[in-house]
């Protein structure tokens, strides 16, 4: 008994093996290192078509936390590499056994460089019980899709 | 991850007074991150149910890229196994398992995570009735881009093992 504690405790010291969490990133953020934010657009349940709601600022601000970009700006006029297009369609469905509303918000999100080629494209989508929750939750899976690489 | 906390959370209540269950509390063997977590298993005759909850960190001073230097906490590893008694001999009990592991790495953002697809060994005994010590080593048939078992911070490649390290209780 005591041996093999003894020996289970020197291997519990010394067996640490190395394990790493590695994201490459989904772009070269060497190469796109400042990126415009275009007005994020969307439609659907309770959204004034056309109209921003304030969601380029969140993405924004967003990005300007969790992404690989260095620079991000929502100013058309400022430099920059490439520009991000979002828009957003929010669904809402009644359980009408609870009298509860559901909602669901995709966002489409296209990554261009400035002569128009496409970089990064693809579409996400997230729900909640609150329509702006909804679209806010998509929009953060957008920046998902634009992690800054990391290594641990 | 709401499903997976749920699911969990109902598991551990259907089989938290089932003969042969037991926790355990377990040390993940990882170079410069601390893991530290939760098991339940079950074993009803020879097969049996695992479920793991560990909390990752990253230690101080451990090489990092992209990740807040006076941040440590990178998320969860939530596991999901189904084992098999290979052996049992006096205190002595050996195990192989198989599952799904969800690494939830919230630290880096809330909609990171990895996957991977494990198989373990793992051998227990029984130091006193009801008390129990147990080592694992686990290993990824497949898994997510960039969850890197044997991987040193500069790519150097040992072992591609998770060695894991603990103290039960049996009721």
């Amino acid at each position: 008994m005591k041996a093999f504690l003894t020996t289970l405790s020197i291997f519990a010291f010394t067996a640490c093996l190395p394990l790493t969490l590695d994201h490459a990133g989904a772009i070269d953020f060497t190469r796109y290192q400042t990126v415009y934010v275009q007005p994020v657009y969307g439609e659907g349940a309770d959204i004034l078509t056309g109209s921003d709601l304030g969601y380029q600022d969140y993405l924004a601000a967003e990005l300007a936390e969790e992404s690989g970009f260095s620079v991000i700006t929502t100013d058309e006029n400022l430099s920059h590499d490439c520009v991000l297009v979002v828009s957003f369609v929010l669904d809402a469905t009644i359980d009408l056994s609870e009298g509860e509303e559901e909602y669901e918000a995709e966002a489409s999100y296209t990554l261009r460089e400035l002569g128009g080629k496409t970089i990064l494209s693809g579409t996400v989508r997230d729900e909640s019980s609150i329509g702006s929750s909804a679209i806010e939750l998509a929009l953060d899976e957008v920046v998902h899709a634009f992690l800054r690489p990391y290594r641990l | 991850m709401k499903h997976i906390l749920m699911t969990l959370l109902c598991l551990s209540c259907m089989y938290g007074t089932a003969q042969s269950s037991g926790f355990d509390a377990d040390v993940y063997l990882a170079k410069d991150k601390t893991m530290v977590g939760l098991g339940l298993s079950v074993i009803e005759g020879q097969v049996g149910i695992d479920l793991d909850l560990a909390f990752i960190y990253l230690n101080e001073g451990a090489e990092r890229v992209g990740f807040p230097e006076d941040d440590s906490f990178v998320g969860n590893l939530l596991g999901i196994h189904l084992i098999y008694r290979v052996y049992k001999k006096g205190p002595a009990e050996g195990r192989l398992g198989t599952g799904f592991d969800y690494w939830a790495l919230w630290g880096i953002n809330g909609d990171e995570y990895k996957m991977g697809l494990p198989l373990f060994v793992e051998g227990r005994y029984t130091l006193a009735p009801g008390v129990t010590t147990h080592l694992q080593a686990r290993g990824y048939l497949l898994a997510s881009d960039g969850l890197g078992l044997g991987i040193d911070f500069d790519g150097e490649e040992t072992s591609p093992i998770l060695l894991t390290a603990g103290l039960g209780g049996a009721f």
